[in-house]
């Protein structure tokens, strides 16, 4: 018998491509939405590997390369389709369309049970000048040492947000790193 | 609705198991259980071990209902109940825990900084029994997406 890991996903059909558009992004509620868009800065915005298909905001789109095969995938006008460790080409897109906001909502594909740390250092990998980055997520699917911390406390490390069962970190060039 | 263990295996045209499942069903087998209490995930381990009632040499208690979120504190109170009152002497029990799933009432800010040593920890400090093997995936780096982020095990041997 064939021994796999929680990672492990068989050859990309429509069956698994479909269950995976659903299972890589988390759902997210208006709470966080709305408090999202109270803090975008005037400007253009990208909306990077998040299930872009349930947004209907005015916004450049990066997804996952292999949903372009998705024949039921929901695609935007300006919807590109490239890998995530690709970042010099979105980079090269963001700088190009002066984009302003770069978000992260809710993305399993991106967050994935990372630490908060490696989280932010993620994020920060596609900051541009002149823009700012806010990321999302449940605090259910971060790693952080729960018998040791709670979410609040997480929040304030981290200069962060706590809203409605989400963490919302936001970063601009001059504050990438973890504060002191 | 398919657990998302159900989900992951139907794509599968061949026969597949699950790291941490093999692994279970391995030690069963090497160690000649046949029959086990089960808490959790009871449907899919009942194919490769009798589930009992009454009291038993080996337990396996699964913590993953993504519905519901657990206190490790009132976890434990159960698990020594388990124990106690379940559990023969020289018995086994086997604990996954999904630690995403953890809200505590109360934080310990004297614990490892590591989440998983902290786990480790707290339950060496708390069951009632010896801790046998600790199973904590610690090489979990985020950079392919998991169905579920693998459970943290343990071996604790009354």
């Amino acid at each position: 018998m064939k021994i796999i890991q929680t990672n492990n996903v068989p050859q990309l059909d429509d069956t698994v491509l479909k269950a995976l558009s659903t299972a890589c992004v988390y759902p997210m509620s208006d709470v966080v939405m709305s408090r999202v868009i109270d803090c975008l800065i005037p400007g253009a915005t990208a909306i990077l590997f998040s299930g872009g298909w349930r947004f209907n905001l005015d916004a450049i789109y990066f997804e996952e390369k292999k949903f372009k095969a998705l024949p039921s995938i929901k695609t935007h006008d300006k919807m590109y389709f490239v890998t995530t460790d690709n970042i010099d080409l979105v980079t090269t897109v963001l700088k190009k369309t002066s984009v302003k906001n770069i978000l992260f909502l809710h993305s399993a594909e991106f967050c994935n049970y990372r630490c908060v740390s490696t989280l932010i250092d993620c994020m920060n990998d596609y900051l541009i000048p002149g823009a700012q980055a806010i990321l999302t997520v449940p605090t259910i699917r971060t790693d952080f040492n729960r018998l040791k911390y709670s979410c609040k406390d997480i929040a304030q490390k981290y200069s962060a947000e706590y809203v409605d069962h989400a963490f919302i970190f936001k970063r601009n060039q001059t504050q990438q790193g973890e504060p002191a | 609705m398919m657990s998302w263990r159900e989900q992951q295996l139907s794509w599968f045209h061949e026969p597949v198991m699950i790291q941490q499942d093999h692994d279970l069903v391995e030690y069963m087998k090497s160690n000649n259980i046949t029959q086990a209490r089960i808490h959790g995930d009871v449907e899919f381990f009942s194919k490769h071990v009798t589930p009992v009632e009454h009291s038993s040499d080996f337990s396996i208690w699964i913590e993953n209902d993504t519905t519901q979120l657990f206190d490790f504190a009132l976890l434990v109170d159960r698990l020594n109940h388990e124990i106690q009152h379940n559990l023969l002497t020289n018995g086994v029990l086997y604990l996954a825990v999904n630690k995403f799933l953890c809200e505590p009432k109360q934080y310990d800010i004297a614990l490892p900084e590591d989440y998983n040593d902290a786990i480790k920890q707290y339950l060496e400090t708390t069951i009632q029994a010896s801790l046998v093997t600790a199973l904590l995936p610690k090489h979990i780096e985020g950079n392919k997406f998991n169905w579920v982020h693998p459970l943290t095990r343990f071996y604790f041997k009354k």
